[in-house]
């Protein structure tokens, strides 16, 4: 018999194998199986919570990056003209506080004229019904509670 | 090949089903080459189930770009050389002459169903070095190529090329005597 005789031999003998040891023996396997996918799944969360707890760096960088997804959601979701109502209208609870260089001039900037308009409607109504003769300089000196000339001067 | 990869991933992926199919692809070869190097069938079977459940037990350990076969028969093999670390530890009897012997202990439970063929082959495996005897039973039955095997073994190609043509050449003339006879 030759070497490559022997060879094929070796391969060509097939074990035969009881089947229903078979079935034990993966019934064994699978069970461990999910044993260790079931501890596996719990140990992750802990060892994330471990981890950020631990270190400060880790600390600092999730707080970096919480506050990055955050200015992220305010700036992708939300219109700018909507942060401005929000920010600006919600925050001045007065018509003098709407109408003031600064917010009228952080408006425009903003929102362009549209939202320059929307802030002095908002004051306007605010303050309530007026005649309709009367001027622009009047109103700004009733809801800036001065005159303005004097300001001026 | 392209199965092993894919089941690889499933398994490593938690997939129950994938690790079926692994188990009933390799089972044989893994349980033929544990027999071939213990040369006892009660210690290759508990060496072929240690194996499956300790790989079951870690996904983790094996590599996406892995060899599947390759990983499994280095499993048995490192197993195997274990228990034969344990055994001569604990035995004090002659070792080669309890080699020799294959157990024909039927349990009530007997996972590998012994053929005289079989029987013939590990008679003839049991007679040669153990080093030639995992040179061969991984080639063969392991798949492994020779560089993977020298690497595990420690040695050169050129010396486990060697090893597998000595070894082989024994088993050819044991198996040839006993034909003979």
């Amino acid at each position: 018999m030759k070497s490559e005789k022997t060879e094929k031999l070796i391969k060509k003998i097939d074990i035969e194998t009881n089947a229903k040891v078979n079935k034990v023996v993966l019934d064994d396997v699978l069970k461990a199986f999910e044993k260790t996918r079931k501890e596996k799944s719990a140990e992750p969360q802990m060892s994330i919570k471990n981890t950020i707890l631990k270190s400060r760096i880790t600390k600092l960088a999730v707080a970096a990056v919480i506050i990055v997804a955050i200015c992220f959601f305010f700036t992708h979701h939300i219109p700018n003209g909507q942060i401005e109502t929000l920010q600006v209208t919600q925050i001045a609870k007065s018509p003098a506080e709407l109408t003031t260089f600064a917010s009228l001039t952080f408006a425009y900037r903003e929102g362009g004229m549209e939202m320059f308009e929307k802030m002095c409607d908002k004051a306007l109504k605010m303050t309530g019904p007026r005649p309709a003769e009367m001027s622009m300089q009047e109103l700004f000196e009733e809801v800036n509670g001065e005159n303005l000339e004097r300001t001026e001067l | 090949m392209i199965e092993d990869k894919l089941l690889i991933w499933q398994f490593k992926f938690g997939n129950s089903h994938a690790l079926s199919r692994i188990y009933e692809k390799y089972r044989d070869n893994l349980l033929r080459l544990a027999l071939a190097l213990s040369n006892q069938m009660a210690a290759a079977e508990d060496i072929v189930h240690d194996v499956f459940v300790s790989f079951a037990q870690s996904p983790e350990k094996l590599k996406p770009n892995g060899n599947l076969k390759s990983y499994l028969a280095t499993c048995v093999v490192n197993r195997v050389r274990n228990w034969n670390r344990a055994r001569q530890q604990h035995e004090t009897a002659n070792l080669n002459e309890a080699l020799s012997v294959i157990s024909k202990y039927k349990r009530p439970e007997q996972w590998i169903i012994y053929s005289e063929q079989l029987e013939r082959l590990n008679n003839a495996f049991s007679q040669l070095p153990y080093q030639q005897r995992e040179v061969i039973s991984l080639h063969i039955h392991g798949g492994m190529r020779f560089k993977v095997i020298a690497k595990l073994q420690g040695a050169s190609i050129n010396t486990v090329q060697s090893r597998y043509r000595y070894g082989l050449e024994k088993l050819r003339s044991l198996l040839d005597s006993e034909i003979e006879l």
